[in-house]
């Protein structure tokens, strides 16, 4: 960390304000370049009339949109004192994303008139829940961006679920929710730069109470600030902001998070040089991403909508800046879970939960009067199809089980999981590739498809967390932007709107509603299969959690144990993705409970997180079928809404 | 069991514990080690001390093979350190880091035993030698009335003699100790490092500790070598260190020294 510290400030960030440099000159190139393009021939009306009404006007709101949203995260990163804050990873943008799905299907006449109004209700409410949710542990970092990824995710969960039920007609709302930065007038020009002149100096008037809050809040009381209420207007200006972005032009990520790291970068140190440089840089990104997207879409005829792009570029720029980040990140102690330990006798009570529960799954349900008990004949008819979504989901939910308590353990980190290090979206983007390029490929291509996003996706995160030893921050910030990456690619595929895009959002929102049941008996292999040589492997899950440092002393070939075990880990993240969909948050849990409940040790967790976890997947895939019977609702949603509770309360424990 | 433990002892007679030749280590834009040469015996307890920032921990570091040096060659025992084996390393050499990671949930005797696995390895059976190794480090270290208390519930002085326990259970000949007592008070440093020195002579075994306290330094070890700016400032035994001239060399203020009333030892302290 000091080594580091000392070379940010030794060597100059010399790369980086050439890089700012080279992106301004690029994009005035490239947007040059449209321009004489679409340069009318004399007489020509027509053309004249697409440069001005098209190419000029989808300039200056990229130009606009990706100022606001500098701001909007140079804002956030301040108030909150965390450098991953940005209205996307905060869940703004998808609350405003949710918040206008919902209002187009149930008030399309509100939609039409208040636009703004609808997405920054839903971007404000997002962040009020982020801010709630993370506020007893005193706004701490990794909370607020733990809450924003469980807000995030749940959104846009609700918002796939609103287009999967709604058809057709919603699929155009998705290409909008990539982003799509098209435009015909220069209404939403003038729209965004009255709002943007009018944040730019509300910002300016708060820049004293922001320089403060530099200081620690006890401190920034001592000398007079109201620190609540300044975060609070700061975090209404920067939801203000960005959800004027995305009423205009839809979900643009990344650009908050990027622009202000940027910023930095390029050698601003005081706020007052961020909040001016972190604008020009979302300008710049957003932009440039605008015209490489026109310049890549002269080739093709589908659009690529250019907030799926943002994240493509912004992504790897992520990336490239995290090493470089140096000590700006604070290392917090993870705490430390003391629970009683547990006889392994006691394993036998899950194990009883997990019985009751598939009882419950193949047994009960509801017909047309309210619920049922399925006996007799009745029970020979729906058991054929009751029982592989079953068989699917409960060997799905242990093997996110399993892979949790195995990334867990690798890395020492206690919020490791395959949702929330991105292995799951990695699984996605292998998933839609094999979708792409072999569309009557067989389950087990897929299978293969996902395994080998997984495994890309996991080497990425461990490769940019490694050398900060794990470090919870540095963990978190690798698998969002692994994540981030993950799912523009995905949004990119689902874009194009061929027949992989419907299955696409299937497996986004995450159903067991269609498995046939020769995907159960496949999910059920690969549950044995991966899970069955663990065991063996447990000298390894008792040695790791203690650093590699600590694996080399006592003489482990930690490159070796890490490596299968990691690869372990993404088979059994890519198989039980393939059935639920990225976002259930079982493999975060179920590890947690196994330990609280006392199974500490690696054989007894990895029982009792087997155990709990299919429980809890069965749990859901039965609520999933029952909640809103006749509909069926997504298995990965409720899964969620079930785990995001208990995250949350995992987070405010003490 | 027979044949591994005599392959893991080289006749410690006849060659240095470690022999070093043009060591250096390097970060980007900075050199930490440059070009150091130092021999070590076997059978004797090595202090190495000096300011922050001098060397000394990336040294110990390279010694126990935590680093790897950008030029020269380290020698272990006579054989090149990095053609050894990790297990067979780990049976000859335990190291204990600055930093300690937090322990996982594990009591004391299970923490312990993770000093057998370079005997038995992923996959080899917890044999009753590996179990009277585990008894014996922690009843030397005196960590058995508590062996079924969480690690990380210890306090300071305790979690330390826990390490030092699963180091001996490692049952090597080397230990490489980098500042064991930076986090404890002036009677559990004592403690600790009378432990060390006891439990070294008990055992035969070479120690290489780095230590902030020149006096406590002086008072555990049989020779001291003192780095200044990734070089060797002044090498020789106690009583050639504790010389108002030498220290001053070595920490740059000036330093006098007077007698210890009761043990006649020369005691060091800043002017």
């Amino acid at each position: 960390m000091s080594l580091n510290r000392l070379r940010l400030a030794t060597t100059p960030t010399l790369s980086a304000t050439l890089l700012l440099a080279g992106l301004g000159l690029l994009t005035a190139m490239l947007f040059g370049w449209q321009i004489v393009g679409d340069w009318p021939a004399p007489g020509d009306r027509l053309a004249g009339l697409i440069l001005f009404y098209a190419t000029l006007p989808r300039g200056a709101v990229a130009l606009l949109a990706g100022a606001a949203l500098g701001l909007a995260g140079a804002l956030m990163q301040r108030v909150l004192r965390n450098p991953i804050a940005d209205p996307s990873t905060l869940g703004v943008v998808s609350g405003a994303q949710l918040a206008m799905s919902a209002a187009l299907l149930y008030a399309p006449g509100l939609m039409a008139v208040a636009r703004e109004g609808v997405a920054f209700v839903g971007g404000a409410l997002a962040l009020f829940l982020v801010v709630a949710l993370s506020w007893r542990r005193a706004l701490d970092p990794i909370t607020v961006v733990l809450s924003g990824m469980l807000i995030s995710l749940i959104a846009a969960a609700f918002s796939a679920t609103l287009i999967l039920a709604n058809g057709e007609y919603m699929m155009s709302m998705f290409i909008w929710g990539g982003g799509s930065l098209e435009q015909q007038s220069w209404a939403p020009t003038i729209s965004l730069v009255i709002r943007f002149v009018l944040a730019a100096v509300v910002a300016g008037l708060l820049i004293r109470p922001l320089e403060l809050l530099a200081l620690d809040d006890a401190n920034a009381r001592a000398l007079g600030l109201g620190v609540t209420g300044t975060r609070l207007a700061v975090l209404t200006l920067s939801v203000f902001l960005a959800a004027s972005v995305t009423a205009e032009v839809g979900v643009i990520g990344f650009i908050g998070l990027a622009a202000p790291n940027l910023a930095r970068m390029a050698g601003a140190r005081t706020l007052r040089q961020i909040l001016f440089l972190s604008p020009i840089a979302g300008a710049l990104i957003l932009l440039m991403t605008d015209g490489l997207v026109r310049l890549v879409s002269l080739g093709i005829s589908q659009t690529v909508p250019t907030g799926a792009a943002t994240a493509l570029l912004g992504g790897p720029l992520l990336l490239w800046l995290l090493p470089r980040l140096g000590g700006s990140l604070r290392v917090t102690q993870q705490s430390v879970v003391l629970a009683a330990r547990a006889a392994s006798w006691r394993l036998l009570f899950p194990a009883l939960l997990l019985l009751v529960l598939a009882a419950c799954a193949l047994f009960v349900g509801k017909n047309g009067e309210g619920w049922a008990l399925a006996t007799g004949h009745i029970l020979d008819l729906v058991v054929p199809w009751r029982a592989p979504r079953f068989i699917a989901a409960a060997a799905a939910g242990a093997m996110l089980a399993a892979a949790g308590v195995l990334m867990q353990r690798i890395t020492g980190n206690a919020m490791a999981s395959p949702e929330v290090l991105g292995i799951s979206s990695g699984a996605g983007v292998g998933l839609a590739a094999v979708l792409v390029f072999m569309p009557a490929a067989s389950r087990l291509v897929e299978l293969g498809g996902a395994a080998a996003g997984a495994v890309i996706a996991i080497l990425l995160v461990i490769a940019l967390s490694a050398r900060h030893r794990f470090a919870a921050e540095r963990l978190l910030l690798s698998g969002i932007a692994v994540g981030s990456l993950a799912g523009a690619l995905v949004t990119v595929v689902m874009a194009r709107g061929g027949p992989e895009s419907l299955r696409l959002l299937n497996w986004l929102s995450g159903s067991t509603s269609r498995v046939s049941p020769e995907d159960a008996m496949t999910a059920l292999a690969a549950a044995v299969l991966f899970i069955a040589p663990l065991p063996l492997l447990a000298r390894w899950l008792q040695v790791l959690p203690l650093g590699l440092s600590f694996a080399q002393s006592v003489g482990l070939k930690r490159s070796l144990a890490a490596s299968i075990l990691v690869l372990i880990a993404a088979l059994l993240s890519a198989a039980s993705t393939l059935f639920v969909g990225p976002l259930s948050f079982v493999g975060l849990m179920a590890p947690h409970m196994a330990r609280l409940a006392g199974f500490v040790r690696p054989i007894p967790q990895l029982i009792g997180a087997v155990l709990i976890g299919a429980a809890l997947m069965v749990l859901a895939d039965w609520m999933a079928r029952t909640l809103a019977f006749p509909y069926q609702l997504p298995i990965g949603l409720v899964a969620a809404l079930v785990g995001g509770p208990y995250l949350v309360w995992l987070l405010n424990r003490r | 069991m027979v044949a591994e433990a005599s392959a893991a002892r080289p006749a410690a007679s006849k060659h240095a514990l470690f022999d070093l030749a043009g060591v250096s280590f390097r970060v980007p834009g900075r050199s930490i080690i440059e070009s150091l040469d130092l021999r070590m015996e076997a059978g004797q307890i090595h202090g190495l001390i000096g300011p922050n920032g001098s060397g000394k921990s990336t040294l110990v570091k390279m010694l126990a093979r935590q680093e790897v040096p950008a030029s020269g060659r380290i020698h272990f025992c006579g054989e090149d350190i990095q053609s050894q084996g990790d297990r067979v390393f780990a049976r000859r050499l335990a190291y204990l880091p600055q930093f300690m990671p937090s322990t996982d949930g594990m009591n004391v005797e299970e923490f312990v035993a993770l000093g057998r696995f370079p005997w038995h390895g992923t996959f080899g059976r917890f044999t009753v030698v590996d179990r009277a190794k585990v008894a014996e480090a922690m009843d030397q270290t005196g960590v058995t009335p508590f062996r079924a208390r969480l690690v990380d519930t210890l306090s300071g002085g305790e979690r330390q003699r826990v390490w030092l326990a699963l180091l001996l259970a490692q049952d090597t000949q080397c230990l490489v100790l980098d500042e064991p007592t930076s986090a404890l008070d002036i009677s559990h440093q004592t403690e600790m490092l009378d432990l060390v020195r006891n439990l070294a002579r008990k055992r035969g075994l070479s120690v290489v500790v780095v230590l902030h306290d020149i006096n406590m330094a002086a008072r555990i070890c049989d020779r001291l070598v003192a780095m200044g700016s990734g070089r060797i400032v002044a090498d020789g035994t106690p009583a050639d260190i504790m010389r108002a001239d030498v220290l001053e060399r070595i920490y740059g203020i000036s330093m006098g020294l007077f007698t210890h009333p009761d043990s006649g030892i020369p005691v060091a302290f800043v002017r």
